[in-house]
């Protein structure tokens, strides 16, 4: 009886144990594990950028490990990653020349096989190849460009119609002015409002202006320079910028704008969904205060901006889930009202005012421009924000303007 | 008694735990800064040697050569912001018998407050649109008097000083109050009885007897107005282009924006080198023997 | 009666100045309470609008102020107990023992001051990494110490010169050691001063915010002012909590600072603590 017993216990043991050990050995099936870095803020990130992550990694069957951090901690830890040699297989640049040190590294994977592999179709204008022919980034954010966000009271008040030329624009700053109302916002503390105006003011008097002279096929003293350098020094002396505008920040041109203090303001459209709550805001493109037609240009951030993948003997499946994250990103932020990065079916449900308005003028768009300071090294960049520091504060006048320009950038 | 007091291991015992700690923080980073300033360090890869360079290259740099300028004029600024309005008040304090104790915990509250706290009262105080400098100046009919404090370049350095003197003078003044209050009160009666005035009070008898005090004060002051950084650079940043940026200001940007490491430590190596300068200066002006009561 | 309307005068101008340095704090609570296009487009002497805890409760959940709240207090406590600690040792050793290079720690430490923060973050970013305290409490800790001993020492030493030697003498007549007399005999004599140092040092340690935000990279360990750069978001920030933040965060400062002054005003009345 007890042999009996004893033998029982014992077979069932070994078939528990085999059991045990079978499961475990599917257990260990390889599953491809991913380490995603990036900068999430959930005030003004949307929630779709977080959960697409693990969407796309329970499509693919991917594991992954996802570290966040401020913009701020990012930027340094990510160069020290860099250094390290110890990339994750998946993070976040912003394009430009943000991305020059890891190119120059050879640690950013070509992603334009898997883009082909997946069948997505990638809208042309994030689909811009590098230098050497190959795509490095997928974009995470529709791009931004810029706009005119006005209030529809104030010209209401003064009678008049959001301007669209340059003797528009004049007119509407007298009205402004007689009425005390500050016509346009500009929170110039930090210098860039103001750079990103007088890039504006350039695009619309040649488009191609800033590409030629970059280039070397001509200079920052040509016309277009001159001329937009010549009608912000006009805009400075009108007092067209609102009280203060050399000290003030964005937050205070958004509340003066909402509260009718300010006519416009113009900003970039990471401003549209700011406004997308006030039924008094309205959305216009940049006027076109040069021989440029207002709605076929306008300057915005990197199309090369986005995610990207490093180099190492994952990098096949990290670019696989890269493509799966970021057309998974697009199609859930379109159905909110965002526009879509790759080509999609899908239509958006119920869109503000001024985001429709924007959406509209941004799918007009043929040609964007790359902000200058995104552009150029930051070693040029910084220097050039402090001399449109000095331009908007009328220190200088608009020809040694141009001279400084061509002598900071080109260093001539 | 010489003896027990020259305990070699227990002198170890008492001193090496902190000046280990001390010299791990500070000691360490200065010699590997003073290092880096003689490369071309941006960051990333090897760390080339270029010898003083930097340096060379520091003399001709505009934005370096303003920064030294707006740091000398704040340093002024500040040192007679905070220690003249604390001598002042710190010798009207100590002629109080009662309430002394509510004025000394109101005089020390700003002390207490972030630098965040501080830039951010301030920038709205010298707002143009609603800022309460502004505001007041309009109620009584200075509106002539009205500027934009933050971004005028005949304002903006003087302005970015105020809120530093108005955090600080509490401090140096609870200091030197403390310092006046151990005076022994003999010095003074007799001084009072042979017929000295206010004046001669002061000049005569107290302030010598502060010496070593005033002495930490005004180096404190110092160095600390040399080494401002947060409260300027959360209010303008520097600006408006660079009028009010200061050395450590120039470092921070060179070092951490623009990423060249090696030019921005060559900064932080004269910072350091000048904050010792004023330092000896000080000792100098004031040498003399340490008064015994 | 010229005593008088001089007296009355006096208190006047040390009212004034009074108002003057707590205003701004009372304004600061008032700005607590608006939004953020009450604070741009309306008087900065206007009473706020509604004056609930709708900011604060953001502020509180926002800045994540409870978990925040922990991380300082920890982390300030720790080093203010081992900055006194280690200075206390230090100026003593400095000022009553008999070596040769006394003077030159000394003039060490007066030199550590000279140097900015900034110039020490790199090195002690790498240093941190490799020994592997990177991002942990302890990588703060430290630096706060070292930061805090050249102050403290030299309140210390100027402290002890007032305290006559016969004190620890007549102990070691007695038979003590060194060690036994710094402990019973020393100690408690330094109250005003370690009361002086604690102020100090706290206040510079709980409101610290560069090498914080260098150091700590998981949100798990940040201090109380890391939590203050949730509110600038990246296209604009929300001032009202962030005001309301700065409050929450400095409450704990001023009630320490009260407790502690309490021993800081009877050496005022003795008239010992900076001589």
């Amino acid at each position: 009886m007890k042999r009996k017993q004893w033998m029982a216990c014992l077979l069932g043991g070994c078939m528990i144990f085999s059991m045990g050990l079978t499961a475990n050995a599917q257990s260990e099936e390889e599953k491809v594990k991913l380490t995603v870095m990036w900068q999430f803020d959930s005030a003004t990130d949307t929630h779709w950028k977080a959960d697409c992550l693990q969407e796309a990694a329970d499509a693919l069957g991917y594991e992954l490990e996802v570290e966040s951090v401020d913009d701020a901690t990012y930027k340094t830890k990510i160069r020290v990653m860099l250094q390290a040699n110890e990339l994750p297989d998946v993070f976040y640049t912003w394009g430009g020349s943000y991305s020059t040190p890891f190119l120059d590294a050879g640690m950013l994977y070509p992603l334009e096989d898997a883009l082909e592999e997946s069948g997505y179709e990638l809208l042309d204008v994030y689909a811009q190849p590098d230098e050497d022919g190959h795509l490095y980034a997928l974009p995470t954010n529709p791009l931004e460009t810029y706009a005119v966000f006005y209030n529809k009271d104030v010209f209401e008040t003064i009678g008049m119609e959001v301007p669209e030329t340059w003797e528009e624009l004049l007119a509407v700053v007298d009205a402004c002015k007689e009425n005390g109302i500050g016509a346009i916002a500009l929170g110039n503390k930090d210098r860039w409002e103001g750079d990103l105006f007088y890039n504006m003011m350039v695009l619309r008097e040649d488009a191609d202006a800033f590409k030629n002279a970059v280039e070397g096929d001509g200079a920052f003293t040509d016309d277009a320079f001159l001329t937009a350098a010549e009608k912000v020094q006009e805009l400075v002396e009108l007092e067209a910028f609102h009280k203060g505008y050399m000290q003030a920040g964005p937050n205070e041109c958004i509340e003066l704008l909402r509260a009718g203090l300010v006519a416009m303001y113009p900003t970039g459209s990471w401003n549209v969904a700011t406004f997308e709550g006030d039924e008094n805001i309205g959305c216009a493109v940049f006027p076109g205060t040069g021989a440029e037609d207002p709605y076929l240009s306008c300057c915005g951030n990197a199309a090369d901006a986005g995610i990207c993948v490093s180099v190492s003997e994952k990098s096949e499946y990290a670019a696989k889930f890269a493509v799966e994250y970021t057309k998974l990103l697009s199609d859930h932020t379109t159905e909110e009202g965002e526009r879509p990065c790759y080509a999609t079916k899908i239509e958006s449900k119920d869109v503000t005012e001024v985001r429709q308005t924007y959406n509209e003028n941004f799918a007009k768009l043929e040609k964007t421009q790359l902000w200058w300071y995104t552009y150029l090294d930051t070693e040029i960049g910084e220097p050039m924000r402090d001399l449109s520091h000095k331009q908007f504060a009328g220190q200088i006048d608009a020809k040694e303007f141009t001279e400084q320009l061509q002598e900071i950038i080109k260093g001539e | 008694m010489k003896k027990i007091l020259s305990n070699k291991p227990v002198i170890a015992l008492f001193v090496l735990p902190g000046l280990l700690v001390f010299c791990l923080i500070f000691i360490y980073p200065m010699f590997y800064t003073l290092n880096l300033s003689l490369t071309s360090w941006k960051g990333i890869g090897p760390k080339e040697y270029i010898g003083l360079q930097n340096y060379s290259r520091l003399l001709q740099d505009e934005v370096f050569v303003q920064s030294v300028k707006n740091t000398f004029l704040i340093l002024a600024v500040a040192m007679v912001g905070q220690l003249v309005p604390a001598l002042v008040f710190a010798l009207l304090l100590s002629g109080l018998k009662r309430g002394t104790r509510v004025f000394r915990i109101a005089y020390f509250i700003p002390v207490l407050l972030s630098s965040t706290a501080i830039a951010l009262m301030w920038e709205r105080i010298y707002s143009s649109s609603y800022g309460m400098l502004n505001e007041i100046l309009t109620l009584v009919g200075l509106e002539s008097w009205t500027h934009d404090w933050l971004s005028d370049e005949a304002t903006c350095r003087v302005a970015v000083v105020v809120p530093v003197i108005w955090q600080w003078i509490g401090y140096h003044m609870i200091i030197l109050y403390a310092g006046l209050k151990a005076i022994p009160d003999q010095y003074v009666e007799a001084a009072k009885l042979d017929g000295a005035n206010a004046v001669q009070l002061v000049t005569r008898i107290i302030l010598p007897m502060l010496r070593d005090i005033l002495k930490v004060c005004i180096v404190l002051a110092a160095v600390g107005s040399i080494k401002i950084f947060d409260n300027i650079y959360i209010m303008t940043s520097g600006g408006p282009y660079n009028m009010t940026s200061t050395i450590a200001i120039d470092m921070y940007k060179e070092a951490f924006l623009k990423l060249n490491f090696g030019y921005g430590s060559a900064i932080a190596v004269v910072l350091c080198v000048i904050c010792m300068l004023v330092y000896l200066v000080i000792n100098r002006l004031m040498a003399g023997d340490a008064i015994e009561y | 009666m010229k005593k008088k309307v001089k007296k009355t005068l006096l208190y006047l101008v040390l009212g004034v100045f009074a108002v003057i340095q707590i205003f701004p704090l009372i304004w600061l609570l008032n700005y607590s309470f608006k939004s953020n296009a009450e604070i741009y487009t309306k008087s900065s002497f206007a009473l706020a609008e509604n004056i609930d805890a709708t900011n604060y409760i953001a502020a509180w959940v926002k800045g994540s102020i409870a978990k925040y709240f922990g991380n300082s207090l920890f982390v300030t406590l720790v080093s203010v107990v081992a900055t006194l600690v280690l200075a206390a040792m230090m100026a003593y050793a400095i000022t009553r023992m008999r070596w040769k290079f006394s003077g030159v720690v000394l003039g060490f430490l007066m030199v550590g001051m000279m140097i900015p923060i900034h110039a020490t973050l790199i090195p002690l970013f790498v240093l941190l990494q490799k020994i592997g305290l990177y991002s942990t409490r302890w990588s703060i800790i430290i630096p706060y110490i070292a930061v805090g001993l050249p102050l403290a020492v030299f309140i210390f030493s100027n402290f002890l010169r007032s305290i006559p030697r016969e004190l620890e003498e007549a102990a070691f007549i007695d038979g003590c050691g060194i060690i036994r007399a710094f402990v019973q005999i020393i100690v408690p004599s330094l109250k005003p001063a370690v009361a002086t140092v604690a102020i100090f040092t706290f206040m510079s340690n709980w409101n610290e915010f560069i090498m914080a935000s260098t150091y700590l990279q998981k949100t798990d360990l940040y201090t109380l002012p890391l939590g203050l750069t949730a509110f600038k978001g990246a296209h604009g920030s929300e001032m009202g909590p962030l005001a309301a933040a700065i409050l929450i965060a400095s409450v704990p400062l001023l009630i320490f600072y009260c407790i502690f002054s309490e021993q800081v005003e009877k050496s005022f009345a003795a008239g010992a603590v900076l001589k």
